[in-house]
Order: C-alpha cells, then sequence, then structure tokens
C-alpha cells in the first residue's frame, strides 16, 4: 500500500457509511462483504484462535461496580491513539486526568478459585504501560503491584530496571487485598508490601487489573471438532510439551499462540513458524508415511455392527462398501495407534497391529514363567 | 405463623439484654413465634473450643443446633460470632461425616443428636429474606425521617459466606442493612470502610490499645465521609465497640466527637414501636437526638 | 527473640513435625500458600500491628518454627473475621492455620490466662462471657434476671458439661472439672 502522508478518514470507523460518501475513499473496505461459509480442502489446519481476557466482574473485592476500576486491556485501548479516547489519558468516570494509577497483577492468575496457572504476559505488560505513562507523562504517580515480578526473557529484566529508573513504584508480596470506593471518586487500594513489612495504602484515581488470559469461548468445542484435546484449564494441549509443542492429539491439526496457552508476541511468532513448518512438512512431500502400529480391519470377519465408529477418537473409521456388503474400513493416515477398536470388536476382526493377541498373550506368558 | 429459636449467647443476655427484649419486640410485632431454646449455651466463642480442636468446636455448636432441632426450628441470633461459630460448625459437620458421627457418639452420652437440619441466621438475613423489605416497610410505626445512618455489617455477619444460609450479592459492598434502614425511611450510604473490622473481640481481650486504634481509623473514617446521626450494628459485638467503646475514646480524649450507635434490632424495634427507655436502655452514647427525629414525625 | 539477642531466624531449628502436627490439627491445606500477600493488607492483626499476623503466621507455620509460633502470643489477637478465607486465592482457610497454632499451643499450656477464664466460665456456667451484674442490666431492659439459656437449667447445664468432659478439655483444663 502507498502511503499518501495524509490523515485517515476514518470513515470506517463510524460503521455504515454516512450519506453522500461512496464506500471508502481508498477502496479499502468492502462494506457490502457479507459474512458466509467457505468449504475448503486442505491437508492441515493451524488453530491459532488466540485468547479472552477475563472480565472484571468476578472479583468482588476490588469494586468492580466502579468505573475506574478497568483490565489492562481496556487501560491498552485508552492508551492508543487509535482508542476510544483518542490516546488522551482520562479515566471514564469524569474524564479527568488521573495523577494516581494503581496496577494489580495476577487478577484471576495463580488463584485457585479461577486459573491456577500464571499468565506470563502480564509482568511485562504492566511495565511496558508504566514506561509509556512515564516517559509521556513524568508526573503520573504510578504504583504497581506485584506477588513477584517475573521477568524471563531476554532484555526483560533490563526493562525492568529501567522501568524502576523512571520512578515506577514497585510493591511485592504484594497481590491486592481490597479496592474501595471513596465518596470523592477516589480508590482506596490496600495491599500488604513484602519489603516494607507492612500492610500500606494508597489513594488512586484509576485502578488497572491486569486480569487473567482465559481459553477463548467455544475452544472445546472446536477441539472436539478437530479431535484435539483441552488440557484442565480449557486450552488446546499439545502432544508433548517438549518433544511436540504445536502438535496436537489429531494428525495434521496443529496449533500456535494462546490457544494453547499464555504467552507473548515473540513466543506467539516463533511457535506459529514452528506450526508452519510442520504443517508444510506434512504436505510439500505430497505423500504421507503411516505409522506402523495402527489398526487394521479384516473385512470378511466383519459383521457391520458399526461398535468402533463412534469410539474412535480420530475419527479415523468409516463403513463403506465391500464385496456388496457394508463393511468398517480404518484410514491408516488417521488413525493413531490407540487400540480401542480392536479391544472392541465383538468379531475380533481388528488386528492392531504390533500388538496383536497372540504377541500379548506371549508377552504374558513369558512374564509368568518367570 | 413462622416461628424461629432465640439463641441468646452471652453479650446479648448479660452485657446488651436490650437488644434481646428488641429482638422479642419485632419478632412479636412481625407476627414470628418465639420458640426458646431451654438450655442452650455459649455458641461457643472462637477462643475457646474453636480453639482446642474442630471436634471440639462442632461438638460444642451441635448442643445447641440438636435443640432447635428438637424443637423443629431453625435459629436466630443478633451476634456475629454466634452466627459465625455456629454456620461454620454447621458446615464442618456436613463436610466431615467422620466429625458428624463422633459429634452424635459424645451427643448421645446425655441422650441427644443432632442430624444436621438447622439453618442459623442473623438479624439482618433474618428480616431481609425472611420478612422482606415491604413488610417491613408495611409494619412500620415509626417513620426514621430521613435520619442519616452509617452501617456496620461485622465481619462475621460477611464471612466466610460458604458456610451460611444467605448472603450478600458481595460481601465487599454490603447492600442488605442499607435497604433495611432505608426501607425504614432512614439515609445509609455506602462509606469506603464499611467491611474494616470494628476491633472488637479476641483483639480488644488481648491488645485492648490496638484494637481500639483500630476502631478509631474506622470511626474517623465515618465521620469524615458520612458524619452520621447514629451508627446502626448488625452485630451485637461490634456495637459493643461502637459504643462503649467509642465512649472510652471520648474519655480517653482520642476523639472529640459522638456518634450514638444501635444494633439494627433495635433501630427496627424503635420504629415498630418497642419502648425506647427498655429498647435502649444500655446504650452509654446519649440517644436524644436520634429518639427525637424519629418520633419527631410519623 | 530474646531482649538483646541477636535478629536472626534459625531455619535448621525448624521443625517439619511441626507443619504436619498442624495439618492434623485442621491447616490441612497449609503447604499450598504461595506467599502471594493477598491476605495481609486487610488481616485486622497486620493492621492493629501485632508481630504475627496471618500473612507471616502461615509461613512461618510452613517452615516448621515451632519455638517462634509457640513462644508468641499473636495468635490469640485473632479476631476470627475470616475476611483471609473469603479472599485466599489458593483457599488455603488461613484461618484453620491460627486455630491449628492455637491447638497446638493450648497443648503445651502456650496460652493467655484470659483464655482459660472464657473455659472456665463455659464450663461452669455454660457462657464463656459472663460478666458481673447482669441482673441489674437485664432488669433495665424489662426481661427476667435469667435468661433461658443453660445458666436456668441445672439439669441441662450439668449434661452440657458431660458433653464438655468427651471432649479433649478434659486433658488439658487447668481448672477442676466436676
Amino acid at each position: 500500500m502507498k502511503k499518501t502522508g495524509k490523515p485517515a478518514c476514518e470513515i470506517c470507523k463510524k460503521g455504515i457509511p454516512p450519506k453522500g460518501i461512496q464506500g471508502c475513499p481508498a477502496d479499502a473496505i468492502k462494506f457490502e462483504d457479507k459474512d458466509e461459509y467457505v468449504n475448503l480442502k486442505v491437508g492441515a489446519v493451524i488453530i491459532a484462535t488466540g485468547f479472552k481476557p477475563m472480565a472484571k466482574t468476578h472479583f468482588k473485592e476490588y469494586s468492580p461496580h466502579s468505573p475506574d476500576v478497568i483490565t489492562s486491556m481496556e487501560f491498552e485501548r485508552i492508551l492508543s491513539a487509535t482508542g476510544p479516547t483518542g490516546g488522551e489519558l482520562k479515566r471514564p468516570s469524569d474524564g479527568t486526568k488521573p495523577k494516581t494509577i494503581a496496577m494489580i497483577s495476577c487478577v484471576g492468575s495463580r488463584d485457585e478459585r479461577y486459573h491456577s496457572y500464571c499468565s506470563k504476559v502480564c509482568c511485562m505488560y504492566m511495565l511496558k504501560h508504566a514506561r509509556i505513562l512515564k516517559e509521556k507523562y513524568p508526573d503520573i504517580k504510578l504504583y504497581l503491584f506485584f506477588i513477584d515480578v517475573r521477568t524471563a526473557g531476554k532484555d526483560f529484566e533490563e526493562f525492568y530496571v529501567y522501568t524502576r529508573e523512571l520512578g515506577v513504584k514497585v510493591i511485592k508480596g504484594g497481590r491486592v487485598s481490597a479496592v474501595d470506593v471513596k465518596p470523592n471518586g477516589k480508590l482506596r487500594v490496600r495491599a500488604f508490601d513484602s519489603d516494607l513489612c507492612s500492610p500500606v495504602e494508597l489513594e488512586a484515581d484509576l485502578v488497572v487489573l491486569a486480569t487473567a488470559i482465559e481459553p477463548p469461548d467455544g475452544v472445546d468445542e472446536m477441539g472436539r471438532m478437530f479431535s484435539a484435546t483441552c488440557g484442565r484449564e480449557g486450552f488446546l494441549r499439545e502432544v508433548h510439551t517438549k518433544l511436540y509443542p504445536v502438535e496436537t492429539s489429531a494428525r495434521g491439526v496443529f496449533i500456535a499462540g494462546c490457544v494453547q496457552g499464555p504467552k507473548d508476541i515473540p513466543e506467539s511468532i516463533a511457535q506459529s513458524r514452528a506450526a508452519a513448518s510442520a504443517a508444510a512438512a506434512l504436505i510439500i512431500p505430497g505423500k504421507i508415511k503411516f505409522e506402523a502400529i495402527v489398526s487394521e480391519v479384516d473385512r470378511d470377519k466383519c459383521s457391520s455392527c458399526g461398535v468402533c465408529v463412534p469410539l474412535c477418537p480420530y475419527t479415523a473409521i468409516r463403513i463403506e462398501e465391500y464385496k456388496g456388503k457394508e463393511k468398517a474400513y480404518i484410514e491408516p493416515a488417521l488413525c493413531a495407534g490407540c487400540g480401542v477398536c480392536a479391544s472392541a470388536c465383538p468379531s475380533k476382526a481388528i488386528t492392531f497391529h504390533g500388538f496383536t493377541t497372540e504377541q500379548i498373550l506371549a508377552q504374558i506368558d513369558a512374564l509368568t514363567e518367570a | 405463623m413462622e416461628k424461629i429459636g432465640l439463641f441468646l449467647g452471652c453479650n446479648i443476655p448479660f452485657n446488651r439484654p436490650d437488644i434481646e427484649y428488641s429482638i422479642r419486640f419485632f419478632l412479636n410485632e412481625l407476627g414470628v413465634e418465639i420458640v426458646e431454646m431451654e438450655g442452650a449455651a455459649c455458641c461457643p466463642a472462637y477462643g475457646t473450643m474453636p480453639s482446642l480442636g474442630l471436634l471440639e468446636w462442632a461438638t460444642a455448636s451441635a448442643w445447641n443446633l440438636s435443640i432447635a432441632e428438637e424443637k423443629g426450628v431453625d435459629m436466630l441470633t443478633g451476634c456475629g460470632s454466634c452466627y459465625g461459630v455456629q454456620n461454620e460448625a454447621n458446615y464442618y459437620i456436613h463436610k466431615h461425616p467422620e466429625i458428624k458421627e463422633k459429634v452424635n457418639e459424645i451427643l448421645g452420652k446425655v441422650g441427644r443428636k443432632y442430624d444436621g437440619t438447622v439453618k442459623v441466621w442473623n438479624v439482618i438475613n433474618f428480616l431481609y429474606e425472611k420478612i422482606g423489605i415491604d413488610k417491613l416497610k408495611q409494619k412500620i410505626k415509626y417513620n426514621l425521617n430521613g435520619l442519616k445512618c452509617g452501617v456496620q455489617t461485622g465481619c462475621h455477619n460477611l464471612w466466610p459466606s460458604k458456610a451460611f444460609p444467605s448472603s450478600e450479592e458481595n460481601t465487599f459492598f454490603p447492600t442488605r442493612m442499607r435497604q433495611l434502614i432505608e426501607a425504614m425511611g432512614g439515609v445509609a450510604p455506602h462509606y469506603s470502610t464499611i467491611t474494616d473490622c470494628c476491633g472488637m473481640g479476641a483483639l480488644r481481650s488481648n491488645a485492648p490499645e490496638k484494637s481500639l486504634a483500630l476502631f478509631k481509623k474506622k470511626l474517623d473514617i465515618i465521620k469524615e465521609e458520612l458524619n452520621p446521626d447514629l451508627n446502626v450494628i448488625g452485630c451485637s459485638s461490634c456495637l459493643l465497640q461502637f459504643d462503649a467503646g467509642q465512649s472510652l475514646l471520648i474519655e480517653q480524649k482520642k476523639i472529640d466527637y459522638k456518634i450514638p450507635a444501635l444494633h439494627l434490632a433495635q433501630l427496627t424495634a424503635i420504629a415498630l414501636g418497642a419502648e425506647v427507655d427498655k429498647a435502649t436502655a444500655l446504650a452509654s452514647i446519649p440517644l436524644n437526638g436520634v429518639i427525637t427525629k424519629i418520633k419527631g414525625g410519623n | 527473640m530474646e531482649e538483646g539477642g541477636v535478629n536472626v531466624i534459625d531455619l535448621t531449628q525448624a521443625d517439619e513435625s511441626f507443619v504436619k502436627e498442624l495439618e492434623a490439627l485442621g491447616a490441612d491445606e497449609l503447604r499450598e500458600c504461595i506467599q502471594c500477600g493477598k491476605c495481609g493488607a486487610t488481616c485486622p492483626m497486620a493492621l492493629a500491628g501485632l508481630e504475627f499476623f496471618i500473612k507471616r503466621l502461615v509461613h512461618a507455620a510452613n517452615l516448621g518454627l515451632r519455638e517462634v509460633l509457640l513462644d508468641d502470643s499473636s495468635v490469640w489477637g485473632c479476631q476470627s473475621c475470616n475476611r483471609c478465607v473469603e479472599i485466599c486465592p489458593m483457599d488455603i482457610k488461613p484461618y484453620e492455620v491460627i486455630q491449628a497454632i492455637r491447638r497446638a499451643a493450648v497443648k503445651v499450656e502456650s496460652c493467655p490466662a484470659n483464655t482459660y477464664e472464657g473455659l472456665r466460665n463455659l464450663y461452669r456456667f455454660g457462657h464463656a462471657v459472663f460478666p458481673k451484674g447482669f441482673e441489674e442490666r437485664r432488669k433495665k431492659a424489662g426481661l427476667p434476671e435469667k435468661p433461658p439459656t443453660a445458666l436456668s437449667f441445672e439439669d441441662l447445664r450439668k449434661k452440657y458439661q458431660e458433653i464438655l468432659r468427651n471432649t479433649i478439655l478434659e486433658e488439658i483444663a487447668p481448672f477442676p472439672l466436676d
């Protein structure tokens, strides 16, 4: 796209084109476009549907009814030049510029009542917000409340130290106990300061809650659609944390970004590149290597009962015509070799290669002989 | 007619029997039959049996609960500790069948048992849920005439909410007492330390200076943010702090103002036409202005 | 810390069996605490400035600092407000840790004298709080001299006492139970 140097027309912000203007002057937006379903035949899928920031309403001890208690995502929008305030720092209740801001970490993360995991990115983006504010408004008072400051990452600790040098105040150990609204609209924040060995309180104009990164809505349903499983916390699960970090339990289905678990931008990019490479490695050769350990149907023995079909976690079994009769067929490219079908088949028509009945019995014999 | 077992505890019958009079009065006026809990003992206070063991706690509470169960009633108390202790005991008894079994083994030695069917109510939740705002509004004889009230629900009436039969929507922003007072014609704004501890209790017994310092901070904020005509208290222990405790602060010249204090039961009884002399018999901070305001208009 | 002593807590003196003892006394989720500090700023003990308060107590308990904890009387100043239980993100029920420490302390007679006074009143009269002059106060409120509690019914009070004698009170009470 060519840069014109002109300010953006912002018509698109107003939604449907106002009278007299025929669409986007740059012809960048198709206003007449509608939602549609597109059927695609693909060899691999990368799921990268991101995350959802947790809402503040859960945190009753933090006066969620106050308009001046906001989430970090809302604060990010307030700081943004394209946000609702045009990048001007204003607090939601009365539009005044806050003089003192408290930021609270681990809101809903590291919390058995909501999410036991660490949301990983909050410590750093809180420091980022603090740095942006302090560089723009050196007189602003910023208090960051942490359980502990987690800065594991390249250049992160340096970023932290730099932010402290700007005069940002850091309170540790540390998780805020209460936020109460005063009649004058100010917010009283109360926390324990482990370094001072004392409870502390602060009168703030604005309180920013670094709420947890949550799995996106409907991720479990989507996972089921792809035969990919979710972990205890509701994120899609990789096959192996270290060896197969972008693969799911369904072959050809890969994951990248926060749908797999909380992570920051560099990590998301690294993971998405890995997922793209893994998908390419699968597709580009034009042929697929089957696993040796898969199940196979002896269709002459198959009684066509169909028990195996819904049992298969990988939707690898279908019923198809064979010698004029409906018989089960296992697609070797999809079979993951779990063996569920073989153990369930009432006609003993399914062979689980590598684990046949004879092989297993022989193993048992060998063991019991000793 | 609704029936309720009146659980008195210790502080109400011995230190502030004017609350007992008031509870009895408002229950009568609201058509609730009082069932006496003959033989009921201490709840038992947190620093006694609960500090010896979980079984000790559950057993001593179950003695009281079994009396109500035998009479087929729930219990009502005006004391936050009695509410908290017995509800928590109930919670443990439900959660730990092995404790319930042991409790009944001990109760069995004196021919008693406790199945776990009794609920324990406090004055706030009883008025709010069992009586209801509308009925209370209809029944009052004296409107509070815009009397400005500072509200103290009391910690034990709020937490741990999971052990209670009924709870505020947000226990850190309680509104039930405020709604009840407003239903009677008063004004009861929120203030920023509404859920702060008043300092009464074990702290008062073991570190009285620190307890009063904690109370002073809360009272100063009430004065600064609300400057109310009256503080209305949901717990008899808190009332001791807000009334007699405040008198101590005045005596020690630590504060230079006076805010009268009444238990919610007392204020309700007065609005329903109770004898003021009896309903406020033991208040140490004079209530003249408050009563005049209530009785001034009708 | 002894007067004039050096301000250091010797971790080698820590006793893991104390942690187990506390777990058995009701603090069963003690070890899950991550010391986030949420309980620390609204704990009345912390605000009142007691030497030990909920956050510090839980940590000391987790370290197994038996002597340190049993030598200090802060736990007896806990208001039982249960705000810590309501807000604890790890659901360790911090208040139960306080009660567990109290229970351990009572066993070695390391509690303030007024604890026994409450227990004695509870046993004798059925009421832990039993202030003098209540008859007069009840009269002022237009009520009979004695409330219809265990105080008024000797037979029921005896039964209540029998129940109490069937608990650990029998072992630890430094006053006669008869």
